[in-house]
């Protein structure tokens, strides 16, 4: 479990309402959005294609602005991209031109962690996402899920205590994805660091996130957050498919974001 | 390669075949005894280097300029709305026509050729380095920022490498207009030169020579281009694997 002292707010969306426009027209991707996250939480939210989950993690990186309301990082507004608050995005952001390693390496470069220093540390990620015998590969000689497997690796090179993961593992290979996900958890109760981590598979959510936030369509609203039992660090999918309050939440966040749950709150259910 | 052979023989089959007279068409063997004593007296080397001299310096500014230009103008929404029109205006009537104000301005130096290739080559790498800098996915960009890099890193380490397929069709297709605007200034006033050596051979009415020169001219201008861009494009592009290479398409 996680100490008390640490459960303090470091994410938090205030009121948030993001707009799009596109060619004249007015789209709303999240609307009263409220949100608070904790030191040291592993959240997922899930929701349907389009609710705004890919807009709601670049407001927090910095990358957006809200149209109105706030995102607070540490109690201050979020103001640009910080190499405190990571990002791993669903579109492939490797860089085509740097190998493995270079792409690994480049926030510690950046940072300008010393060579021997800088090599170790991307020799053990390399390991840890199985790419041994391709560091010097480039991109393009790598499969997507590897590509994937890479940017993953490059966020987490540098340690930052906001990691926002946007469907990182959606070109993955199921096989590999659970082996991913284990180690990811692993990694995550280790070094303590805060995961928000998007997906749109209920199951994915329910196995690696201490609650869920569930969003609706569009317009994106929080529709439910919703905890899981501690499974400790060392769970397996395995050990959570058989556990019967598993089943339970997975079916109410199914329901969820199917809009078809009977509302608990105050919520308007959304058509 | 094949194709190089290929026109050898229908070169060959024009005068030895069907019997075009040497006075129109200089016979394969003519234009090379022309190469070769050319070679022998050095006239043809002086001419030569002084070509290339004039064509590098000029080449080089035009580079430079196009891609600084088209970083400033690609990256600055106020830059563009500054100079885009004033340079659409310009690249219109880029190149060849300038010669005559060159040589008022500059004279027959190598200010004048460098200002010529300068202008024929300038719009081309400018246009494509802008198109290459628009043409960046921005999440490259952004994952930069959440690696904490400031805008110099995303300069350095995604803006250039992402727009380099582009600059470099930029100074291919540049290249080749250099050598035509070089070529254009040699052949109306400039002293010495490939240019210069064909306007010669014209005026003695020496089409063996006149080929010949054209011959040099080719060869030197595929010799350039492999230097300045296939030799960069293989180590970089190309490995890359951001451009798309015609032997690899056809291998898979
Ligand atoms: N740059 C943009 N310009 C205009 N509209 C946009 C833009 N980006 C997103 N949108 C719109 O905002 C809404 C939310 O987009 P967003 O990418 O946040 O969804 P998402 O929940 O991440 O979806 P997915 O699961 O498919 O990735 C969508 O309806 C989309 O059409
Ligand atoms: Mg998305």
């Amino acid at each position: 479990m996680i100490q008390l002292n640490e459960r303090k707010p470091i994410l938090q969306a205030i009121n948030l309402r993001h707009e799009y426009e596109a060619r004249g027209q007015k789209i709303v991707a999240l609307q009263d959005v409220n949100l608070t996250i904790n030191a040291g939480d592993f959240v997922t939210v899930v929701g349907p294609s389009g609710c705004g989950k890919s807009t709601l993690a670049k407001i927090f990186a910095g990358l957006g602005t809200p149209t109105s309301g706030e995102a607070l990082y540490a109690g201050k507004p979020i103001k640009g991209a910080s190499s405190e608050r990571g990002m791993v995005f669903q579109e492939l952001a490797v860089l085509p031109w740097r190998t493995v390693v270079g792409n690994i390496g480049h926030g510690l470069e950046i940072a300008g962690m010393p060579k021997a220093e800088r090599e170790q540390r991307v020799a053990e990620l390399v390991r840890l996402i199985g790419l041994e015998g391709f560091e010097k590969k480039y991109p393009s000689e790598l499969s997507g899920g590897m590509r994937q497997r890479v940017a993953v690796a490059r966020t987490w090179a540098t340690r930052p205590p906001v990691i926002l993961m946007d469907e990182p593992f959606a070109a993955v290979d199921a096989i590999t994805r659970l082996t991913l996900q284990e180690e990811l958890i692993r990694l995550a109760r280790t070094t303590k660091q805060t995961v928000v981590f998007i997906t749109h598979s209920v199951e994915e959510a329910v196995f690696l996130g201490d609650y869920i936030v569930a969003m609706s369509s569009r317009p994106g609203r929080v529709l439910e957050i919703v905890p899981v039992p501690d499974m400790g660090i060392n769970r397996t999918w395995e050990q959570m498919i058989r556990d019967p309050r598993i089943e339970a939440i997975v079916s109410r966040v199914f329901e969820l974001v199917r809009g078809r749950a009977v509302a608990p709150s105050t919520e308007r259910q959304h058509a | 390669m094949v194709a190089i052979l290929l026109l050898a023989l229908f070169w060959w089959a024009l005068t030895n075949v069907f019997g075009v007279p040497e006075y129109i068409f200089p016979s394969l063997s003519s234009v090379a005894a022309a190469l070769w004593e050319a070679l022998l007296s050095g006239r043809l080397l002086d001419d030569t280097r002084i070509s290339i001299i004039r064509l590098l310096l000029g080449a080089v500014v035009g580079i430079v300029s196009g891609i600084a230009l088209g970083f400033l103008v690609g990256l600055s929404r106020t830059a563009r709305i500054a100079v885009e029109p004033l340079i659409n205006a310009f690249s219109g009537i880029a190149g060849i026509a300038w010669i005559p104000l060159a040589l008022a301005w500059f004279g027959t130096g190598l200010a004048m050729s460098t200002f010529v290739i300068w202008n024929g080559m300038f719009f081309v790498v400018f246009a494509n380095t802008i198109l290459g800098v628009s043409r960046v996915p921005p999440t490259y960009a952004q994952a930069i920022f959440t690696l904490g890099g400031d805008r110099r890193e995303v300069l350095r380490s995604v803006i250039l490498p992402g727009a380099l397929p582009d600059i470099l069709t930029g100074v291919r297709v540049g290249l080749a207009f250099a050598w035509r605007s070089l070529i254009a200034a040699e052949l109306m006033g400039s002293p010495m030169g490939l240019g210069q050596w064909v306007n010669e051979a014209a005026t003695y009415q020496r089409t063996d020579r006149i080929l010949a020169g054209c011959l040099t001219i080719a060869v030197l201008g595929v010799l350039l281009e492999a230097l300045m861009v296939s030799w960069i494009a293989r180590r970089t592009v190309v490995r890359w694997g951001t451009v798309a290479v015609a032997e690899e398409r056809k291998a898979r």
